[in-house]
């Protein structure tokens, strides 16, 4: 990765794209926040739905709002909902991000607001093309994985040709992140034994203990129809072939959602909810969700793998598909940017397309655009949820 | 990688051992009934194929009785809910999870 320039954040890693965020604090704001954004499309709309406040999602949005890839932020506020639009704003503001606040009540309604909100993410976005640029190495990036649409190929071809680029961007300093414990369930001591530390491993088996709990109360694994289909029969079959997505190298920690990775190398984001008083909160109701988790923690990249396939980007950073599955490649060629499939096939080894997304991986720091930011993919998705904020690393 | 009328009967299709302790195997292309499926490890074993199995669907390589684990990654993944003879197709008709959803405090 030579000659790669990022954009220059106070807080430390440089960005790999230079966007504003539009974020609505209550779906009652989401369409004045929609159309403000409609103006430039380096311009992110993303936000929460509630109008409850809820500590969870207002950490997460504030974790996406000072991520390397945003360079400054306009908070759209109903102006009533608990949700603390000036809180946020200071808080981001202090965390070194251009932040600004709208309220349409006060602003005088949609057409108004929709005016007004214009004009302040048109000198938003002046601000941030004067953001200077530095060279930035592998060791500068945060790199997360997650699977969607699994079939049992994803086991065989896909995952393990992202394991293979997780151990190069480990060995070149990179921070790289994998989540998704709900499925974990059935390798715990696997992955225990993987642990950097013995602090690590219990924390580790105590998360996978967690999210076993999580599934057995809301009453089923995560595991679909369609994983079913494509050849899957158990949570812990689908478990074995999604967690060789990270490689092989030790596991530093263990972190949450909106909590940045505190070293280099490969961390394990558990997006589970706590148990709390009122039990609420779904984890993983979606891919969105889980790749959104993933850039709350930091990542610059999400390299997504399928089988049966998926469509789906995301806000803030790039997302780069995977495919293991030959029939799918040939059907959603224009959704996929690394054919894993001709693992199966016989014309590549795990090795070979474990480098090509090495490559891709790169190339996409540099500006190079994934299909589904080519395609206008900007999924997310914002729960209610509980999680308590300690750390394990 | 689907098989199609034109090819010559009884050629064998790849099937797919992850771990030398597995006792099942991966199907690489769809398996028709009736024909054979040639490992893809160092002993090159046959197995012979009764029903059909289909793309990345996992097929018995000895007999596994009911309660015995199933093996893929070197790791067990699902117990037999029935008696499987070789070369049966193996899902949820005759394997399930190890994780015992009947223990779930949810009414789904």
């Amino acid at each position: 990765m030579r000659g790669v320039l990022g954009y220059e954040r106070p807080e430390g890693s440089p960005g790999i794209r230079n966007l504003v965020a539009c974020i609505h604090t209550v779906e009652c704001s989401s369409f004045v926040a929609q159309k403000i954004a409609s103006v430039d499309s380096r311009i992110h709309s993303l936000g929460f739905p509630g109008c409850y406040a809820n500590t969870y999602a207002t950490r997460l949005m504030i974790a996406l709002a000072t991520h390397p890839n945003v360079g400054a932020v306009l908070l759209v506020s109903l102006g009533c909902e608990e949700t603390d639009a000036g809180a946020m704003v200071s808080e981001i503001r202090r965390k070194g991000r251009p932040a600004e606040v709208l309220r349409i009540q006060q602003a005088g309604g949609t057409a108004a607001s929709i005016e007004q909100g214009r004009q302040i993410v048109r000198r938003l976005l002046a601000e941030i093309d004067r953001t200077p640029r530095v060279e930035m190495a592998v060791c500068d990036l945060t790199i997360g994985t997650e699977c969607g649409g699994s079939d049992a190929t994803s086991g065989i071809a896909a995952n393990p040709a992202v394991g293979y680029a997780f151990d190069l961007l480990n060995d070149a300093g990179a921070t790289t992140i994998i989540e998704e414990t709900l499925e974990m369930l059935g390798c715990a001591d696997l992955i225990a034994r993987r642990a950097a530390t013995p602090e690590v491993a219990a924390a580790l088996a105590a998360t996978v203990e967690k999210a076993e709990k999580f599934s057995l109360h809301a009453g089923h694994f995560s595991i679909s129809p369609g994983n079913h289909f494509g050849g899957l029969t158990t949570i812990e079959e689908k478990s074995m072939g999604a967690f060789v997505k990270c490689g092989t190298r030790p596991i530093q920690g263990l972190i949450k959602v909106g909590a940045r990775p505190r070293s280099k190398g490969l961390y394990v984001l558990d997006s589970v909810p706590d148990p709390s008083s009122f039990t609420f909160g779904y984890s993983n109701p979606n891919d969105s969700e889980g790749i959104l988790d993933l850039i709350s923690c930091g990542a610059h990249l999400v390299i997504f793998t399928t089988g049966r396939g998926s469509v789906i980007g995301s806000v803030i950073s790039p997302v780069l598909k995977v495919c293991g599955n030959p029939q799918t490649c040939a059907r959603m060629a224009g959704d996929i940017d690394i054919d894993a499939g001709k693992i199966i096939t016989g014309g590549a080894t795990v090795a070979k397309v474990g480098e090509e997304i090495f490559e891709a991986v790169a190339a996409t720091a540099a500006g190079k655009e994934t299909a589904s930011e080519q395609l206008g993919h900007r999924e997310y998705c914002v729960p209610y949820k509980y999680q308590d904020t300690c750390s394990k690393s | 990688m689907m098989g199609s009328q034109s090819e010559p009967a009884g050629r064998q299709r790849k099937a797919l051992r992850i771990h030398p302790a597995d006792n099942v195997a991966v199907a690489l292309e769809d398996i028709p009934a009736n024909s054979s499926a040639i490992l893809l490890s160092s002993e090159q074993t046959t197995i012979s194929i009764a029903e059909p199995i289909p793309f990345a669907h996992k097929l018995a390589l000895a007999d596994i009785g009911k309660g015995e684990f199933i093996y893929k990654y070197g790791v067990p993944i699902a117990v037999a809910t029935a008696d499987i003879t070789q070369g049966e197709w193996v899902h949820q008709h005759n394997a399930s999870s190890r994780l015992n959803l009947s223990r779930s405090e949810a009414a789904r």
